[in-house]
């Protein structure tokens, strides 16, 4: 349930934000996970959800963008979109591949009032 | 606090931030490793499911490398004092963090049981996580080596699985290989199924309780840690103890849900 902390880190860093901004009303945050990040967007839209209350972002709409892993291959140079069941590189069948996008965690904006 | 909202203009505001959501725990992790640097000592952040065996080979480790080097062990767990007791019992200094309810460790935690614990300069520290594959790979601790222990019961296809682990790991420990004549799962497809996910991974094969494959990693860490020692001279006849902190994260739990 590591979610719970990425809740509470989360709602620290806007808190943060609408403070310096000098608002107490955040209207959407923009969220980036990695689909390797291993932060489940469910879990954390549900916990968001359910710990915003009394806090600046009660009234936020919470927009998740999931970002695909993606690979490139140190064999064949391809890059691409990495599958569930396989790291493995579709055009050389390589697993000496590197990781690009995936394990993304990121707050990227926010909007205010 | 004032309040200016009402009438004039409700013009939306769009704050480009492009912040990593563990932005303060990347922080604290910082000053984790500013502390080690100083002192010189080399971090492992030892992770794995609960029972591969991240204990046992503490134990063994321990008692085969500290005639050669100072260590120190902080230890994750939800409760009690058990594993804290047992790497005590090997006469090494020891911190025990019970996270309460929380599944991982955080780089808080472990600032505020390195301040406690005080280990000496050009000493090795473990740092024993709270047993669990997923949580704890995504919460830098301010360690150089992030190692995962995997028992072979568990399955040759858990790196596949569970890559998140893996995908952050440098270092993978394979334990309890002696199981393997029982078991469904062989070595080689593991090792294979770690290097599919993680081709950097550097490995080791052992059987902690049959204290077989210890020397080779132990001496591995030596390596990597011996050449910094400015001295190899220690007393022994130190009386250690284990201290307790709490979670710093019991006050979140209540405030949350």
């Amino acid at each position: 349930m590591h979610e719970l902390s990425i809740t509470m880190s989360i709602i620290s860093l806007v808190e943060e934000q609408a403070s310096l901004y000098k608002t107490s009303k955040v209207k959407s945050i923009e969220l980036e996970i990695g689909s390797q990040s291993g932060v489940d967007a469910q879990s954390l839209i549900f916990l968001l959800e359910n710990s915003i209350k009394g806090t600046v972002m009660e009234q936020s709409r919470i927009n998740i963008s999931i970002i695909e892993a993606e690979r490139i291959c140190r064999c064949c140079g391809n890059i691409y979109k990495c599958s569930k069941d396989s790291p493995c590189c579709p055009q050389c069948s390589s697993y000496h591949t590197e990781m690009l996008k995936g394990t993304e965690l990121n707050l990227k904006a926010i909007t205010i009032e | 606090m004032c309040q200016n909202s009402t009438s004039e203009h409700s013009h939306k505001h769009e704050i480009e931030l492009d912040r990593n959501i563990l932005h303060s725990n990347e922080e604290i992790a910082g000053k984790v490793k500013g502390f080690l640097e100083a002192r010189n000592i080399l971090a492992l952040n030892i992770m794995s499911s609960p029972g591969a065996g991240k204990t046992t080979i503490l134990e063994k480790t321990i008692s085969y490398l500290k005639e050669k080097v100072r260590v120190s062990v902080i230890e994750g767990d939800q409760q009690t004092l058990n594993d804290g007791r047992r790497i005590a019992a090997c006469g090494v200094p020891v911190i025990q963090i019970n996270t309460g309810g929380g599944c991982h460790l955080e780089a808080d935690m472990v600032y505020s049981g390195l301040r406690t614990l005080d280990p000496a300069s050009n000493s090795l520290l473990f740092i024993e996580n709270v047993g669990n594959l997923v949580c704890p790979a995504l919460f830098n601790l301010g360690e150089q080596i992030k190692t995962v222990v995997i028992s072979l019961p568990e399955g040759d296809d858990k790196p596949l699985k569970y890559p998140a682990m893996f995908i952050h790991s440098d270092l993978c420990l394979i334990n309890k290989t002696d199981l393997a004549p029982y078991l469904n799962s062989s070595v080689e497809k593991l090792k294979d199924n770690l290097l599919k996910v993680n081709h950097h991974l550097k490995i080791f094969e052992m059987s902690a309780t049959e204290n077989a494959g210890i020397g080779e990693w132990c001496d591995w860490l030596l390596d990597r840690q011996l050449k910094n020692l400015s001295s190899m001279h220690f007393h022994e006849d130190e009386n250690f103890t284990i201290s307790l902190l709490e979670s710093p994260h019991k006050e979140f739990d209540a405030q949350a849900l």
